[in-house]
């Protein structure tokens, strides 16, 4: 491709990105360079700013720019913690609203093939908070992948013989979804998930 | 659906059409099926076996003879495209495309996936092949395979039993493997939830597989009696380090003993010694292990019955399959030959028989397609 050196790097750190193709980041870098350059700066400025100033919050690790959260600074006083998987899964917890406790965000899921062992999750951390603060109930909120069971069964050990109630999102069949389209495996999870009338 | 009568039973056709543009041998292909029995002629490597192989992969996601789909482009080009039109309660349009650089796009009707495996389930195809043999004589892992593609034909609650498997038991391994170096993540914690999650994963399996077999057993046995007119005959068993032929009563309690008991040996060898990843489906004639005991004839008898059992059991759960013959008669002698034609007549299937000398096949077909 006759492209010039500087557009070629472009692309490949877009195609670096998470869901990004060859075609989208060329497509992409293509476009950067078509736009008004203000417009292109603003962006570049608020990259280099998110990484600069976002970072996890000292407490939940929940992106924040001070040091600990809002979410943090303003429930102080819950007494339920929430365990995700990343950042961003707050934020269906939040938009519904349905949630006022506190959060934890592990940034993974337990994987010995990928070294990812407990101290890398801040698990330690989290035990010792949740029993020294007094929690009574920690809801995991984690995926339905063999690790995701994993992380999750753990948790649930490291807090066997303690007071605190542990339980998991329920699991099954979408809101407004017709039963006739639902496939075998989400049945079977509905099925043993179902709850008295 | 259409249908015919042929000698007596009714024969759905499933595939209607194909279309094939670089499919390794096949340049350009464009060809529609009659329902029945269908001959596919031609010299040795004009493509009889990759039209079979588009037909597979359109039913299953995969192919039978690779791993992978891009192995299935042509050399001299970079993308392949096929393209059928099935019947079922309604016509339904399957396209794959398959760029060696960019990867797979897989569509059914108005659906669109990057992983071919949204084929898999509906229209289950088996395949017969000359190499069916090591299903007979090779390792035990030929048998386990076949017995899990009839689990997940089966169900996709199968399917996804296995494939958490798969991984619990990658994760338990590798956690042995750096106990052994010395560092293991997680510590005895991790070791002892991963432990967890693989019994209550491996006793899912064995129900299934035990279940499988109680099914599957007589059925192989019976089409190994008509192939050998009665002259000699199969048993088959589950062999497994912890189950019993019958399923165990406390199939859990004796799993827990026995990894105790493995447990300093697996950690001295840094990986999982027992479990549904060990066992194997043993064919046993007077005794013996067919394997080490039988001849090459009954080997090949007995691996066309374990294929005609694994069509009984799609048809079973999905009925109508397709069934893909590629070059079996010509390895049979004239008695087999007829008895495997005898059997092919009363199945509900599609079938497609590639060979290249037509004298080999014993009747006439349905159609006839020239390479």
């Amino acid at each position: 491709m006759i492209e010039p050196p500087s557009l070629e790097e472009l692309i490949a750190e877009f195609s670096s990105l998470p869901g990004i193709g060859n075609k989208t980041a060329r497509r992409l870098a293509y476009h950067i360079l078509s736009r008004p350059r203000e417009q292109t700066v603003r962006f570049s400025e608020s990259i280099l700013k998110a990484v600069e100033r976002v970072k996890p919050c000292s407490r939940c690790f929940v992106f924040t720019e001070g040091d600990i959260c809002s979410v943090c600074n303003m429930r102080k006083e819950a007494k339920t913690i929430c365990v995700v998987e990343k950042s961003s899964d707050i934020l269906p917890f939040e938009k519904s609203g349905v949630f006022q406790g506190l959060y934890f965000v592990l940034g993974g899921v337990l994987s010995p093939l990928d070294g990812v062992g407990p101290e890398t999750l801040h698990i330690p951390f989290l035990i010792e908070r949740v029993k020294k603060e007094g929690f009574q109930e920690l809801i995991l909120a984690l995926g339905s992948s063999p690790e995701a069971e994993s992380t999750a069964l753990l948790i649930d050990r490291l807090l066997e013989g303690t007071s605190i109630k542990r339980s998991r999102l329920a699991r099954g069949i979408p809101m407004g979804s017709d039963l006739e389209f639902v496939d075998e495996i989400t049945m079977l999870r509905a099925f043993e998930g179902r709850v008295l009338f | 659906m259409e249908s015919v009568e042929f000698w007596g039973t009714r024969v759905d056709s499933l595939i209607k059409s194909i279309h094939i543009t670089s499919v390794r041998n096949i340049k350009a292909l464009d060809v529609s099926f009659q329902p029945g029995i269908t001959v596919v002629s031609g010299k040795n490597g004009c493509g009889k076996t990759s039209l079979l192989e588009a037909i597979y992969v359109l039913c299953h996601g995969y192919s039978f003879r690779t791993r992978e789909l891009k192995e299935l482009v042509s050399w001299d080009s970079k993308e392949l495209l096929v393209r059928a039109s099935f019947l079922g309660e309604r016509e339904s349009i399957r396209a794959l495309r398959v760029d060696s650089a960019s990867g797979v796009l897989a569509k059914k009707d108005s659906v669109e996936s990057k992983s071919a495996s949204l084929f898999f389930g509906e229209i289950p195809a088996i395949v017969m092949q000359p190499c069916d043999i090591s299903l007979v004589r090779g390792g035990p892992e030929e048998r386990r395979r076949w017995m899990d593609e009839m689990l997940c034909i089966r169900s996709s609650l199968n399917t996804d039993i296995l494939r958490r498997y798969k991984r619990i038991l990658l994760q338990r391994n590798q956690w042995l493997k750096q106990n052994r170096a010395g560092s293991p993540v997680g510590g005895e914690t991790l070791f002892s939830v991963l432990t967890e999650q693989f019994i209550e994963l491996a006793i899912k399996i064995w129900q299934a597989r035990l279940d499988l077999v109680a099914e599957i057993g007589g059925i192989t046995s019976d089409y190994y009696k008509h192939l050998a007119a009665g002259a000699d005959t199969i048993s088959v068993s589950y062999r497994s380090a912890v189950t019993k032929e019958k399923e165990s009563l406390n199939l859990e309690n004796d799993f827990r003993n026995a990894l105790e008991s493995l447990d300093d040996a697996e950690r001295l060898q840094g990986v999982t010694l027992i479990g549904p990843h060990k066992d194997d489906f043993i064919l046993w004639s007077s005794g013996y292990e067919l394997r080490s005991v039988g001849s090459q004839g009954q080997c090949r008898s007995a691996a066309i019955s374990m294929r005609f059992a694994a069509l009984d059991l799609a048809c079973k759960n999905k009925c109508p399959s397709i069934l893909l013959l590629d070059d079996v008669f010509a390895e049979l002698d004239e008695y087999r030959r007829r008895a495997v034609a005898d059997l092919i007549r009363e199945k509900h299937a599609q079938v497609f028989i590639a060979t290249p000398r037509l004298q080999d096949i014993p009747f006439s077909p349905d159609a006839q397609i020239e390479m």
